[in-house]
């Protein structure tokens, strides 16, 4: 009985530890999954839904060079041509607009606002490493899935108070992402689909974002998609947002 | 046909084209006398190509004023009096990543717009300005010019050349009080421009030079150049309050800029400050055979900008600006202005409501003010069409806007966007 207390006791902590170990692990090789391709091209159709039904179409192109720089423009609706933003590394971040020929720097607080009528905030089109900015717990385990809670770390300010990622097992791919606000209630999800392996890399062709409070989804579409079709580190730069 | 020419063979290489743009109708009513002053329809069609090397970038304006004024017979049959009037706002071709991947040649009629600032720009002095609409504060004409960006690290440096001086565009006659109320007492003016020869030595030149440091961006800029609106250097009264004959200059200007923008907490921040630099300018009155001199330009100026803004979600927008020195404004008189800009959006963007306050006031005394109200209400049933409607109404006698109080509107427009 003494040898079976020393044993708990003994490797209780080891257990505890390696319970982090494993959720920084996971959000490290989901990194490693959905960052995968040296650079990525795509397009997407989003189709925003309000609480009535009404549907809008919007047509983006996205270009993403490793894991910390993205620029993206819309190419429809007519009064949204040609709006674009640009995420660098450390959360800097600029807009453009086509009718003030003019990039603006974003400040970083007001990353909440919603980006050109989408579901989408500021925040969730920066590109970024999960594992650079949260903090991750396993809260739920089952045979096919991980549930993480990842909480912002404390030098990253971030407009939610936590997310709750539920990564698949087998492909290391976070499939649904629940936004949580700073006093912990539900605001929006994401839900990922068609998971499918395009030059290797996983890529979902389909995914939802719905807005809790306002009732609106934002449906994506990938259209077209290319990796490591070798994009110059020079177009991710403000002065050449507009061109 | 020539410019044609140029474009086709760079056309066939492009692998993607987009074209759009708009249709604009904006009709005005003056509330002197409940006049309609202003019907301008706009047609915007822009053409954008490009692949992996380069892209050109074609837009241009058709418009018609709308408005006009018949005084005899004769001009009924002008067909100048009915045209529409095309313009080209930008042609031009960028070679990305040439001749090395660190840098983007563009070549063509386009606008170098310069500075952090909302709408006034201090340190954005390359292309004229456009007052053809006296309502759109701080548009400016896309000029011919020659641009070299380089990309060196996380600094960009950009060259701009422009061969020849374009002047600015004034507004129409009666507004241009605005600009030279010394003009405004007498009836039969002849007014002479001095344009400066389209020699090498009147070419302007400007170097820009960017970079993001501690979340902010900071940029130092130099333009060599001239005012884009006319001075008068001398003034020939030949009957008193009835005939002048007067000469404009655009005289030299060098002009050092520095402007950034950054962000704390929720709050967007910026500031521009243009230090210009004028060749002496001396106004020469010659009223019979009395001549009085007086000094216009001298010694350098300044004006600067301070603005912040704040979002609240996509709901509220609200920004604040203080503007020392309007667009037009030069030498030792300087106004102080105070902006402020706010818009509530509803269901989901469908209706937008701005409400836009603007004070003009010396060096902050309590007399000299005058006020700019302009709230604006907008509706859009379908996602590219909107219909606003608002108002400019001006307040107080002092200064600029005092002088433009006349011409205080109510207005409709209609946007189409394609």
């Amino acid at each position: 009985m003494r040898y079976f207390i020393f044993t708990i006791l003994f490797f209780l902590p080891f257990t505890l530890i390696s319970e982090e170990v494993k959720a920084d692990y996971i959000i490290k090789k989901v990194d490693e999954v959905v960052n995968a391709p040296k650079d990525q091209k795509m397009k997407m159709k989003l189709i925003v839904i309000d609480k009535d039904g009404n549907e809008r179409e919007k047509l983006i192109e996205i270009f993403q060079k490793g894991t910390d720089k993205r620029i993206g423009r819309f190419l429809l609706p007519e009064d949204q041509k040609g709006i674009g933003f640009l995420s660098l590394p450390n959360g800097v971040f600029y807009v453009y607009l086509p009718a003030m020929k003019k990039t603006q720097l974003i400040a970083s607080q007001s990353k909440g606002g919603k980006f050109a009528g989408t579901d989408f905030t500021y925040e969730d089109l920066e590109s970024k490493r999960y594992s650079d900015y949260w903090d991750g717990e396993i809260i739920k385990e089952d045979d096919e899935n991980w549930y993480l809670k990842m909480t912002p770390k404390k030098n990253y300010r971030s407009i939610y108070g936590y997310v709750i990622t539920k990564v698949e097992k087998e492909k290391f791919f976070p499939v649904k992402l629940e936004y949580y606000d700073k006093g912990g209630n539900l605001i929006k999800t994401l839900e990922r689909f068609k998971i499918e392996k395009v030059k290797g890399y996983l890529v979902s062709k389909e995914s939802i974002m719905k807005d809790l409070k306002s009732g609106n989804t934002t449906k994506m579409i990938l259209m077209d998609v290319d990796f490591d079709a070798g994009i110059s580190d020079n177009i991710f730069n403000p002065e050449r947002l507009g061109k | 046909m020539k410019r044609s020419f140029i474009l086709l063979p760079i056309i066939l290489f492009a692998s993607e084209f987009e074209i759009g743009g708009y249709l604009n109708l904006d009709t005005r009513l003056l509330y002197k006398d409940y006049l309609f002053n202003f019907n301008e329809t706009k047609f915007d069609f822009y053409l954008k190509g490009s692949n992996e090397d380069f892209n050109f970038y074609n837009e241009i304006w058709i418009k018609e004023i709308g408005i006009k004024d018949f005084s005899n017979l004769y001009e009924l049959s002008q067909k100048e009096k009915f045209s529409f009037i095309p313009e080209f706002v930008e042609s031009y071709i960028t070679l990305g990543g040439f001749p090395f991947d660190f840098m983007d040649i563009t070549l063509g009629k386009q606008r170098t717009s310069w500075g952090t600032a909302y709408i006034f720009n201090p340190t954005d002095n390359i292309d004229p300005i456009d007052l053809e609409d006296i309502w759109d504060f701080g548009r400016r004409i896309a000029s011919f010019s020659f641009k070299l960006k380089m990309f060196l690290g996380g600094t960009s440096i950009q060259t701009v050349f422009l061969p020849f001086f374009t002047p600015g565009r004034l507004p129409e006659e009666k507004i241009l009080n605005v600009l030279y109320p010394e003009l405004s007492q007498i009836q039969d003016k002849e007014l002479v421009l001095k344009i400066p020869e389209r020699n090498i030595k009147n070419s302007i030149f400007g170097l820009k030079l960017k970079r993001n440091i501690l979340k902010t961006d900071i940029s130092l800029s130099y333009v060599y150049g001239r005012s884009s609106l006319p001075f008068p250097d001398t003034i020939r009264i030949l009957f008193p309050d009835i005939k002048m004959i007067a000469n404009f200059v655009y005289p030299e200007m060098n002009i050092i800029g520095i402007d950034f923008a950054t962000s704390i907490d929720r709050f967007g921040l910026w500031g521009e400050f243009g230090y210009f630099i004028p060749e002496s300018l001396v106004l020469t009155t010659i009223r019979g055979v009395v001549k009085s001199d007086s000094t216009i330009l001298s010694s350098p100026y300044y004006k600067y900008v301070l603005g912040a803004d704040f979002r609240q979600d996509d709901r509220f927008y609200i920004l604040l600006q203080y503007i020392y020195g309007f667009p037009d404004d030069a030498g030792d008189v300087m106004n102080d202005f105070f902006l402020l800009h706010s818009s509530f959006n509803f269901f989901d963007h469908r209706l937008e409501l701005n409400l836009n306050y603007a004070f003009e006031n010396y060096d902050f005394n309590d007399k000299e003010f005058s006020h700019l109200l302009a709230p604006e209400i907008s509706y859009s049933p379908l996602s590219n069409i909107k219909i606003t409607a608002g108002t400019k109404y001006i307040i107080g006698d002092y200064g600029k806007f005092g002088r433009l109080k006349d011409e205080s509107i109510i207005y409709m427009i209609f946007k189409y966007n394609y």
